[in-house]
């Protein structure tokens, strides 16, 4: 072999290889960048008892997408949350991918129902969720390809 | 990961493109985010211990890359592919790394080849490809930074002479011109070899 050919060779070999390094580090890396801060807004909510209570708006960003990943054909694009000067929540727009044929008015309607029961029972707002919860559904996409929901 | 419905883990994970990850580790989903991890850790790792000089240093690296990267998602608008940002990320923390120690104390010895799993390898010709692969970190060694990211981001990651660019934060043109020597210098080495 030539020096051409063995740097190919090595090449080859080094592009292959995965070190043993990252192997062990893995783990560590995924725990350590879940820990990393998100700046996030404190949304005020309340206890049944009448005391307050302050979700950071990544936890109700959280709970909210994942309600909505069981619902079948569609993905969640954007969502955000949004609060007046004294913490108390404004609204909540969630943007969301559908797949291609489903009836986009039930599914907009199904989104801001299960989006507005997330956010009431977690900043306990259980006697009217709806009313009290602006949610706004904007279809930012259709799709016929399932993987990309 | 999702209480219940379609979770990332109940999907064939390589079937789901980076953006469609990123843009669910963006709105917190942590099993989207371990994905992207797998998926992409391995290169990061194998460009940032070539880079750096101790494989401490790249593990600090590659932590705080990744813990960047998470920080940042809300944010990634998909101007450049998942992995170019990635890279970027990676290089950018590279450069620190280095800076920082520059004005610290003395380079460690390079030595990479402590990591190559030598069972991993056709044992026929394991021997062989482990030899070749310590010439390679040998000569990679002797490049300067600039070069050698160039060389390791083109030939090994497979990126492009603009993903280049845009990871080194220069032109296509200095992409070209430094993997154009980092060739030359890498070839002469290796033929050398033996």
């Amino acid at each position: 072999m030539n020096g051409a050919q063995r740097l190919a060779e090595a090449t080859r070999t080094l592009r292959e290889h995965t070190d043993t390094g990252w192997v062990a580090l893995r783990d560590d890396v995924v725990a350590l960048a879940a820990r990393a801060y998100r700046p996030s807004a404190p949304v005020r909510g309340r206890l049944p008892g009448g005391g307050e209570l302050w979700v950071a708006s990544t936890v109700l960003v959280s709970l909210v997408r994942a309600a909505l990943d069981g619902v079948d054909d569609v993905g969640t694009l954007r969502l955000t949350c949004s609060t007046t000067e004294d913490d108390e929540l404004a609204g909540v727009t969630v943007e969301i991918v559908a797949l291609y044929g489903t009836p986009l008015v039930a599914l907009a309607d199904r989104v801001r129902h299960i989006a507005a029961d997330v956010v009431a029972a977690t900043l306990g707002l259980v006697d009217a969720p709806v009313d009290r919860v602006h949610v706004d559904v904007s279809v930012g996409d259709v799709t016929t390809d399932p993987r990309l929901l | 990961m999702s209480s219940s419905g379609r979770t990332v883990l109940g999907m064939n994970e390589q079937e789901i493109p980076d953006e469609v990850l990123a843009r669910r580790a963006a709105l917190q989903d942590r099993a989207a985010f371990g994905v992207l991890v797998d998926r992409h850790g391995p290169s990061l790792y194998r460009y940032a211990r070539r880079m750096l000089d101790d494989p401490r240093d790249t593990e600090d690296c590659v932590q705080e890359a990744f813990a960047a990267a998470w920080t940042s998602l809300p944010h990634f608008e998909g101007r450049s592919t998942l992995r170019t940002w990635l890279f970027a990320i990676t290089a950018h923390k590279v450069r620190s790394l280095q800076r920082r120690r520059a004005r610290t104390a003395l380079p460690l010895p390079f030595a990479p080849d402590d990591e190559v799993d030598r069972q991993a390898v056709d044992p026929e010709r394991s021997a062989e490809g482990a030899d070749l692969l310590a010439a390679l970190h040998t000569a990679l060694r002797e490049l300067p930074d600039g070069p050698r990211s160039t060389w390791l981001l083109r030939e090994v990651e497979g990126l492009s002479y603009a993903q280049i660019a845009e990871v080194a934060g220069s032109t296509e043109a200095t992409v070209r011109g430094q993997l154009h020597r980092a060739r030359a210098h890498l070839v002469r080495r290796m033929e050398e070899w033996r």
